[in-house]
């Protein structure tokens, strides 16, 4: 305690500087905005926060990413409630009871069981991280370069073969990430690969326009085709108000104290929330249907959920908003994310000169302190807003895709472009949007392809690093924890073959 | 046959083989290993392996499979996503590096939400976002983050 109490001393100073604290709370209202517009993800609200950070520190910019993540997994709840429109993927369960529940006149009660559930949920999710991220770290540096590898091996099987419906195009994704990784310098000799005669690509692909390019076009060109829909159908979709602003009562009180009442549904949300968010591929829509799955399945009321029970909200709500905090346990223990935006955050730390790993607590505590505490204090900001602007939100929670989809596409290119100030980064963001819409429209997960570009250097230089140390390539297999991370992504493959082949059977015999 | 030809899967399996099949070609003229048993070569090719394998796994499943999921590129039917593509091509490639970030921008922002929006047009709130975004956010990344954005 005496070692770490400087740096949490000096991080506690760092995060509540005003400038700080502003970055939060503007990143905190974004992430809030963009998780209430339906079609607009929090991976994408991440990953255009990203260009925001450049002229900042690595503490204030992930700071305001974290902001923006926290904001974003306590945002979809409002469309999802008012709307019956999910703001994101994390949110389809709070409108099975949140939607019947505004809709029976109680839409203030939905809005505000949700905000306290992501509340205790993100808290949670925090201190889960506080818990495991240091004791991971230091478990992380006993590891060797074989041990890295096959970490690495582990975090792309895992990604690759339970991201979407087929592991073999999820596993080729990432395959495909890793190809382009080697595109550029080689960092072992400095020899140029694959640039193809172009001085543009000897520095290698920037991942942040490829990023952008595979979040942000594929699911612009989704609303495109909502928006063809419309104009076949000749007519601009009505937005349908169940309540006016001022007729919505938020009884904030009464609606803690029902939380209250249901701790242990939100405890246990909460910890599924944090578990699963900390698994590599399994993201926040595996943890809040799994919650919402126990929550039912535990509860007295099981027959009750789907009809409007605060139950099945905070089962919900909770769960996904641990998931920021689960994430970021193997993020800043062993520097391998958890989800496509840790993914992204770890982007940004190497953007900012910073190797992420177990190291990094060791080199960089302040910062590590750092994101701990913004994560708990985002969660706080995020009650703060909530409780002043809500109604706010909720018109924003109506914006109309003919507007979202092109002003989003001026800000993709601002933000590729922020990158190097050099008009090549755009173009390869336009490249990869079409070539990331292509792959989407064929079904293939793009966040493994995205772990692949950002892992792939780390993991050709830990192979040759330890091949070089020692040839014998069976110490892959003969020092233990390098087994174990073996053994663990052959696991995931074959489970995710198990997997599909009972969803086949299972589609076979409901068609016959 | 000519139904399985237009199956996505053995489309894309087809040409993820001819991105592997290009890399694997490109290794040969780099340099043999001297420091490190991989060297340049190993990694790239090894990877380049790995993607014909898995290229090749999926076309022959989706050959084994009864189900075609079929690849439908008229331009018919995605016409408007073409439109959005090729607006933004020519507004990145053409119209900023000539006209500055904050024209373009407005030019593009203006044509994309009257091509997009169904039904009545909603002329006053196109030309005012159309105006106000561009030069909002011109002005954060010029004074607040120094991220100087091309100019006329």
């Amino acid at each position: 305690m005496e070692v770490i109490l400087p740096y949490i001393v000096q991080a506690m100073t760092a995060i509540f500087s005003l400038n700080i604290m502003i970055y939060m709370f503007v990143g905190t209202v974004a992430g809030i905005i963009a998780a209430a517009i339906p079609g607009f993800t929090i991976t994408m609200a991440v990953a255009l926060t990203l260009p925001f950070t450049f002229g900042m520190s690595a503490i204030e910019g992930l700071a305001t990413m974290i902001a923006v993540y926290v904001g974003g997994y306590s945002g979809g709840l409002i469309s999802g409630i008012l709307l019956g429109i999910p703001g994101t993927p994390a949110s389809v369960p709070t409108v099975y009871d949140g939607y019947p529940m505004a809709k029976k006149g109680e839409p203030g009660r939905a809005l505000s069981l949700g905000v306290w559930s992501s509340f205790f949920g993100g808290l949670m999710g925090a201190v889960l991280c506080i818990m495991f991220a240091v004791p991971l770290a230091r478990f992380g540096l006993k590891f060797g370069p074989w041990e890295q590898f096959s970490l690495i091996l582990f975090a792309m099987t895992m990604m690759g073969s339970l991201e979407g419906k087929s592991a073999i195009k999820g596993l080729m994704g990432g395959v495909f990430g890793l190809l382009l990784s080697t595109v550029g310098i080689d960092q072992v000799t400095a020899i140029v690969r694959f640039d193809f005669g172009s001085t543009h690509l000897v520095g290698g692909i920037e991942f942040l326009p490829m990023l952008i390019g595979f979040f942000a076009l594929p699911q612009m060109m989704g609303g495109v085709m909502d928006l063809k829909k419309e104009m076949l159908e000749n007519n601009a979709k009505e937005q349908v108000n169940i309540v006016s602003l001022q007729d919505i009562k938020i009884p904030w009180i009464n609606s803690l104290i029902e939380i209250k009442n249901q701790w242990v549904n939100t405890l246990r949300s909460g910890f599924i929330g944090s578990f699963v968010g900390a698994l590599p591929a399994a993201g926040g829509v595996t943890a809040v249907f799994l919650s919402y799955d126990q929550s039912k399945k535990l509860s007295k009321r099981s027959k009750e959920y789907g009809k409007g029970i605060p139950d099945g909200i905070i089962a919900s709500e909770a769960a996904n908003s641990a998931v920021a905090g689960g994430s970021l346990i193997p993020t800043i223990g062993l520097g391998i994310p958890g989800s496509a935006i840790a993914a992204i955050m770890l982007g940004a730390l190497i953007l900012h000169g910073i190797t992420p790993g177990p190291l990094l607590l060791r080199d960089r505590p302040v910062l590590v302190y750092g994101v701990f505490i913004a994560l708990i204090i985002s969660n706080f900001i995020m009650l703060f807003v909530h409780r002043v602007a809500l109604r706010y939100f909720i018109k924003v929670s109506q914006f109309r895709k003919e507007h979202l989809i092109p002003t989003v596409l001026v800000l993709c290119v601002v933000g590729t472009f922020a990158l190097n100030n050099r008009p090549f980064d755009t173009f390869v963001f336009v490249v990869f949007g079409v070539i990331g819409y292509l792959l989407a429209s064929c079904k293939v997960p793009l966040a493994p392809a995205i772990l692949g570009l950002i892992l792939g250097p780390l993991a050709e230089t830990n192979l040759r690093v330890a091949l070089m140390t020692s040839r014998d390539v069976l110490l892959f297999f003969t020092r233990p924890i390098s087994l174990v991370f073996i053994i663990l992504a052959i696991g995931s493959i074959v489970f995710s073959v198990y997997q599909m082949r009972k969803r086949e059977e299972g589609a076979e015999s409901s068609s016959s | 046959m000519k139904n399985l030809m237009k199956d996505k899967n053995i489309i894309l399996g087809v040409c993820m083989a001819i991105i592997a099949l290009v890399a694997l070609h490109q290794t040969q003229f780099l340099p043999a290993a001297t420091r490190d048993p991989v060297g340049s070569a190993g990694y790239p090719r090894v990877l380049s392996l790995i993607l014909l394998f898995f290229s090749v796994l999926l076309v022959i499943t989706s050959l084994i499979r009864k189900e075609i999921d079929v690849a439908d590129f008229s331009i018919r039917k995605n016409s408007l996503v073409v439109i959005t593509f090729v607006s933004l091509a020519v507004y990145v490639f053409l119209l900023m590096p000539r006209l500055g970030f904050v024209f373009s921008s407005f030019i593009f922002l203006w044509v994309l939400q009257y091509i997009l929006t169904p039904g009545k047009k909603k002329y006053i709130t196109i030309t005012l976002i159309s105006i106000l975004f561009p030069v909002v956010l011109n002005y954060i990344f010029r004074e607040i983050l120094f991220v100087f954005l091309p100019t006329f």
